[in-house]
């Protein structure tokens, strides 16, 4: 199994680190957008959310240059992929459910 | 991440969550990049929904701003749920591999689709009925 993932045949590796990051991007964009769209209708007070998200998006974007750098040093390690467990899938997770909540506290602001 | 001399990641660097890697063996780690795949995939559905209720909340539309805002909220509820589904699934699909388990279903994404279907219904209709009159 360690020779298959030297070579990688399928590029496992690439796509998944390539998603990670495509999802942190547009976790960055995402965050900045609604941040600046529920600014009008909630006030100052999303300021200090949208900067959370936003840096805990950073941090996925970050955390995939980093892993990445790791599956390349060690490309038959499994435990260096771009995910070593589940806490970057809750920060992505949690990041989502954050700007739900920002986008339905905005939508509820207008309708009343 | 600490490794002790027979290879094992130690204990001061637990894998989380627990209720996953307390089970079962890994499995081949492409199955396991394919299952965070497959979350990714949800979770940029999931900004794909918010970035709808952000336009229906921002945009002016033909339609009565009550109904413009409940179709934002309506999103808004179905990202919420999209995001936790997708934790929720990655979870036990990556459980279920490390137990060899047959591997679970995605039972609230049929919600999901049926919100943006309502959400998109409704907006057709009001094009069309602008269109006509």
């Amino acid at each position: 199994m360690r020779e298959e993932l030297v070579r990688d045949p399928g590029m496992q590796q690439e796509r998944t680190t390539l998603a990670w990051r495509r999802t942190g991007l547009a976790l960055l964009v995402g965050s900045l957008t609604i941040g600046r769209l529920t600014l009008d209708s909630l006030g100052p007070a999303v300021l200090a959310p949208t900067a959370l998200t936003a840096a805990m998006a950073l941090y996925v974007v970050l955390g995939t240059l980093r892993q990445r750098r790791l599956g390349q040093d060690h490309p038959q390690d499994p435990r260096f992929s771009v995910l070593s467990d589940g806490r970057l899938v809750a920060v992505v997770a949690a990041v989502i459910g954050a700007l739900s909540v920002g986008e339905l506290a905005a939508a509820v602001a207008t309708l009343l | 991440m600490a490794l002790r001399d027979d290879g094992h990641v130690s204990e001061s660097r637990r894998r989380w969550p627990r209720q996953v890697y307390d089970h079962g063996s890994d499995p081949d780690p492409r199955f396991s990049l394919a299952n965070e795949r497959t979350f990714l995939a949800w979770a940029r559905t999931g900004l794909a929904l918010l970035a709808g209720a952000a336009a229906l909340d921002a945009l002016d539309l033909p339609l009565h701003h009550v109904v413009q805002s409940l179709l934002a909220a309506l999103l808004a509820l179905a990202g919420m749920l999209t995001a936790g589904s997708a934790w929720w699934n990655w979870a036990r699909t990556e459980r279920a591999m490390r137990e060899d388990a047959a591997l679970p279903g995605n039972p609230a994404m049929v919600v999901v689709v049926a919100a943006a279907g309502v959400v998109g219904l409704v907006l057709g209709i009001a094009s069309i009925t602008r269109a006509l009159t």
